[in-house]
């Protein structure tokens, strides 16, 4: 019999299904909702979040019937793997040709990689390797420390591992890694991921207020004490970190190469191509990136999963990097003799170039004449690499395990 | 051997984590000799070029 409801398919489905899949999409319409005002108060940071709170909101209001009792989207399909019911999808679903050519295979990472080799500044991380790399490697604790705790809440070796990754603030890497290791969490890690991502911007100032006396955080740092790189060198560097990297993890060369291509094209001041990768390639990849992500953020796809519990672990993964990296910032500050600002250990969480900036922000607060930003960039851009050597041992090692 | 308890987990995250500190060793280490490499490179071309006997142009 005709329901009149049934014209408005979207309010329809509310009805069609569990009581809890109706409350889960409010609740994830509610979650886009807050995103974008977070946004527009500037807490969180809008190049992502703002597509994707617009696309979760469409993307759970605009169900549709499907089938015997079933619901749907006009958007996406991700675990779609039979060729035939994907060539059909790709007719009809507007963010499946940019889903399966450019997210299943990683191609989004790469791009957005090389962009932030456009925007990076290597010249600490040349001078001052060591200890760039030590506080990299200590700010790395969370992608160490979750990987049990996650087998412990019953998640297998290859899923704990692709939840750590959170730890290791980098997008790209997370995409990567559970892409290799665990591609049924790809879709909730991955969001989860970028979430936390933005809120590390608003979550560390906190971490830092506890963790670092006040009078530490305005020490004072000669940004002309840096010994002076030529581009020469950062071009060189660039060229045998790749060629080093690539030797050691191939799984992850794809990634390298984008890095530090992008490093290469800065230092050799091509500027045609640096005017494209830095505006349209990396503003474009990043829009597409956050409006894929919100459409894979509805309850079709996420809905089957022990969300909650990788909500928790990502956030346990943040915070142990956190904690690590500014430890490894105390330890630097003692082992300097006090001439050195703890804050760059934040840096470490290789978020490029956000930590780096909250050093900053947080230095800027107790003391207007300091400046961080030329030294935490060197933990930062060090924190890329060592994120890197972690996702090659994963994704070489894990599956090798029996 | 099968990594398959919260216990064995812990031990290869451990061995992970000594893995990579290894390995930035060498990373930063090769970054500074390729560094010094170039950078005396350059200074001895700097002061080969001060060295230099100034021609008269007059």
């Amino acid at each position: 019999m005709f329901n009149f409801w049934q014209i408005f398919e979207g309010i329809y489905t509310f009805f069609t299904g569990s009581l809890e899949t109706a409350l889960l999409r409010i609740l994830l319409i509610g979650i886009g909702l807050l995103l974008i005002y977070l946004c527009h108060k500037q807490i969180l940071d809008p190049l992502i979040l703002l597509p994707m709170g617009m696309a979760m909101i469409a993307v759970n209001a605009g169900m549709l019937v499907a089938g015997v009792g079933g619901i749907n989207s006009l958007f996406l399909e991700p675990l779609v793997s039979q060729p035939d019911k994907l060539m059909q999808i790709l007719q009809i679903e507007f963010l499946q040709p940019i889903y399966t050519f450019m997210f299943s295979n990683g191609l989004i990472a790469c791009l957005i990689f090389i962009g932030i080799g456009v925007i990076t500044d290597v010249d600490y991380l040349v001078a001052k390797p060591l200890p760039s790399m030590m506080l990299a490697v200590a700010a790395e604790l969370g992608t160490i420390i979750v990987l049990p705790i996650a087998m412990m809440w019953g998640f297998n070796i290859k899923q704990a591992a692709a939840i750590a990754m959170v730890g290791g603030a980098d997008g790209p890497m997370v995409l990567y890694t559970s892409l290799m290791l665990a591609k049924d969490l790809f879709v909730p890690i991955s969001v989860i991921a970028y979430i936390y991502l933005s809120l590390a911007y608003a979550g560390y100032p906190y971490l830092i207020k506890i963790m670092i006396p006040k009078k530490l955080r305005g020490i004072r740092m000669d940004p002309f004490a840096i010994p002076k790189v030529s581009r020469i060198e950062k071009l060189t560097f660039s060229v045998i970190a790749l060629l080093v990297l690539s030797l050691l993890f191939p799984v992850a060369a794809p990634l390298f190469l984008s890095f530090f291509l992008g490093v290469a094209i800065k230092e050799m001041a091509i500027t045609r191509f640096q005017d494209f990768i830095e505006g349209p390639l990396l503003y474009g990849c990043t829009f597409l990136l956050g409006l894929v992500l919100g459409a894979l953020f509805s309850i079709d796809i996420i809905g089957n999963v022990a969300v909650i519990k990788l909500l928790v672990l990502g956030m346990l993964a943040l915070l142990f990097s956190g904690i690590g990296g500014l430890l490894g910032g105390l330890l630097y500050y003692k082992i300097s003799g006090g001439k050195v600002n703890p804050l760059v250990g934040i840096a470490g969480v290789s978020c490029v170039p956000t930590t780096a900036k909250v050093a900053q922000k947080e230095a800027f607060k107790v003391n207007k004449w300091v400046m961080l930003l030329p030294y935490a960039m060197g933990p930062n851009v060090a924190g890329v690499i060592t994120t890197a050597i972690i996702t090659g041992i994963y994704v070489t090692a894990i599956p090798l395990l029996k | 051997m099968a990594v398959d308890t919260p216990l064995k987990g812990a031990l290869f995250a451990l061995v992970v984590y000594l893995l990579t500190f290894v390995i930035s060793i060498f990373v930063a280490l090769i970054i500074y000799i390729m560094y010094r490499i170039i950078h005396r490179g350059k200074e001895t071309a700097i002061r080969a070029k001060q060295s230099e006997p100034v021609k008269r142009t007059d």
